[in-house]
Parts: structure tokens; sequence; C-alpha cells
């Protein structure tokens, strides 16, 4: 699979999950934050914080897999 | 499958998932993020031993990250502080500039007038002229003919007479010499506290920067978790919009990749 088609899916895989969840991937993946620090910055308790990115990334998992097989 | 009762437990509130018939996603998340303590971590690992569950979630979500590492977005504000240095590293730091010859200056002083003294009474040749100081081993014949000094005298001319170098003599020297070093420590002293004075003026107006820095940092994160609420599309539009120009530009390079 060439660069840009990973990149392709992985950013439609991102815009079709919820948001509350894409904001925590965000800020987990990219922003490099703790569970701590993300929760502090939403105030949110971390059990929150580690629901919504356990949630974020089944969906990116699944999302992810069939979006492979589309292309 | 772990006891609940466990004190390695993270959090008492942690994710649960009776659909996939594990309780453990919130260690689960800390494992995978690498959060988790040396004494969480093992007894994750033991856990996953017996739980094909969290086995397959682990590497799937592995894949996932794996996958999102190899979009390198910068749509999101990130920011990177460098956090000033405490003024005694930043002193520090100012002293390991300075020419050794001012480090060591405080530690001379002291040590060339012993030495001044330990050769004088040992009879060793000092020679104070031209403004620095140079020692040397007493030839034989100047140990059996008295060093001399040359003064002049008003009286005779101008010419110069020879007289002994007393030890009194050799003592006045070195006690202005040493007093003189002292006067050139005291104003290298002045000078080291002038620049520490200054360096101080900087650190804070460097804190006070920062300050401003952290500030606007939170602000433009607080704008981007607004962005971030407004929903799916508007998101979208964000995340993606400021990429897709640079990304389609560059994507013949990364095909050949």
């Amino acid at each position: 699979m060439l660069r840009d088609e990973r990149t392709l899916i992985v950013r439609r895989a991102l815009q079709a999950i919820p948001a509350e969840m894409r904001q925590v991937i965000v800020m987990k993946e990219y922003e490099e934050l703790t569970f701590a620090e993300i929760a502090e910055i939403l105030e949110i308790p971390v059990s929150t914080v580690k629901s919504r990115l356990y949630t974020g990334l089944q969906q990116l998992r699944t999302r992810l897999g069939h979006l492979r097989e589309a292309l | 499958m772990m006891k609940k009762d466990q004190p390695q437990r993270f959090d008492a509130a942690e994710v649960s998932n009776p659909i996939n018939g594990c309780d453990r996603q919130g260690d689960l998340m800390s494992y995978l993020y690498d959060e988790a303590s040396a004494a969480e971590r093992a007894t994750f690992e033991s856990h996953l031993a017996g739980c094909g569950t969290c086995r397959d979630e682990l590497a799937g979500f592995r894949q996932v990250r794996d996958d999102l590492g190899a979009w390198q977005v910068g749509f999101a504000p990130r920011t990177e502080i460098a956090i000033s240095r405490n003024p005694l590293e930043i002193f520090r730091e100012m002293i390991r500039q300075l020419p050794f010859w001012v480090r060591t200056s405080g530690m001379a002083a002291a040590t060339a007038a012993a030495l001044l003294i330990v050769f004088a009474i040992a009879g060793t040749r000092i020679d104070l002229r031209g403004g620095t100081i140079s020692f040397g081993l007493p030839a034989r014949s100047e140990v059996a003919s008295v060093p001399s000094r040359t003064e002049v005298s008003p009286g005779s001319n101008g010419s110069a007479v020879a007289t002994p170098l007393t030890p009194a003599d050799i003592e006045q020297m070195i006690a202005e010499r040493v007093k003189a070093l002292r006067a050139e420590d005291a104003q290298q002293a002045a000078e080291i506290r002038a620049q520490v004075a200054n360096l101080s003026m900087r650190l804070e107006s460097a804190n006070q920067s920062q300050a401003r820095l952290s500030v606007t940092i939170n602000n433009l994160r607080a704008e981007q978790r607004a962005m971030l609420a407004r929903g799916q599309s508007t998101l979208g539009e964000w995340l993606f919009a400021a990429n897709g120009s640079r990304e389609s530009g560059s994507s013949d390079n990364e095909k050949d990749d």
C-alpha cells in the first residue's frame, strides 16, 4: 500500500468516528498528552478518557479494516 | 482473568466491556500507551497470557496506532515549550563560559602569595620587572654575591647605584603584589556580579515571555477543543483543509517511496 493511500484511509477513518472520541485520540496520539493531562483539559475523569480512547480505537480498527478492503 | 480486588488495579471506575467478556480495557489502555507502572504492567501481562480477547485487542490497537502514526498531521496547534533553567544553572553556565584565568583568579591570588613567600624563604630569585613575575633558582654566583637592586639617587645626576635587596624589601614587594592581585580579584568579582545581575534581568524577562506563551497555548488548545466539539463536519473541514493541499502536492513524491 502506498503511503498516500494509507494516509487517506486514516483520514477517512478519523473523520467518521464521533467527535468526542476523535478528540481524545488526537490529544493522545498527536499531542502526546498523558491520560491525566487529557482528563484535566477536558475536565472529565481519567476513566472516561480511557473509555473514549478504547471505544475510539475499536471503531477506528473496524473502519480501517473496512476501508482497506474497499481500496 | 484477574480478581477485581487486586491491589494492582488502576481505577475503580475503569472501563468495562461486558460485550467482549473482559473488564480490563482501562488497564489495556494504560498498557498500550505505556502509562502503567512496572507492577501494573506485570499484572496485566499475566492477564494477557490467559485472555485471548485482550491479546487480540492489543494487537489490533497497535496496528491502529501504527496506521495513525503514518499520518503526520500538521493541523494540531502543537507547541513545545523549552522550560527555562533555574538561575543557578544559568550562573554555572556563565561561569563555564568565562575565561579560565577569571574562573581561577581567586585561587591564583592565594596560591601566588603562598608561592612568593615560599620562594622568598628559599632564596629563589624573584623578578617583578615588566609587570610580570618570573622565578628562577639562584645561580651559585648569585648566592655567593647578594642579589642587588638598582635605585636612582637624586643627588647623583641620574647615575645608577646598586644596593643590596634585603629580606624586608622582598616582603614589601610581595605585599604590594598580593595587594595588586587582590585588587584585580575585586574588580573581576564586581564584573561578575554585574553580569549576574544582567542575566537575572534577562531571566525574569524570559519568564514573563514564557507566561505569555502559556496563556497563548491555553487559548489555542481551548480553541482546538471548541472546534473539535462542534461536530464531525466542521471538524472534518478543519482537520483536512490545512493538510489537503500539502499532501496532494507531495503525493507524487510519496508514491515513489
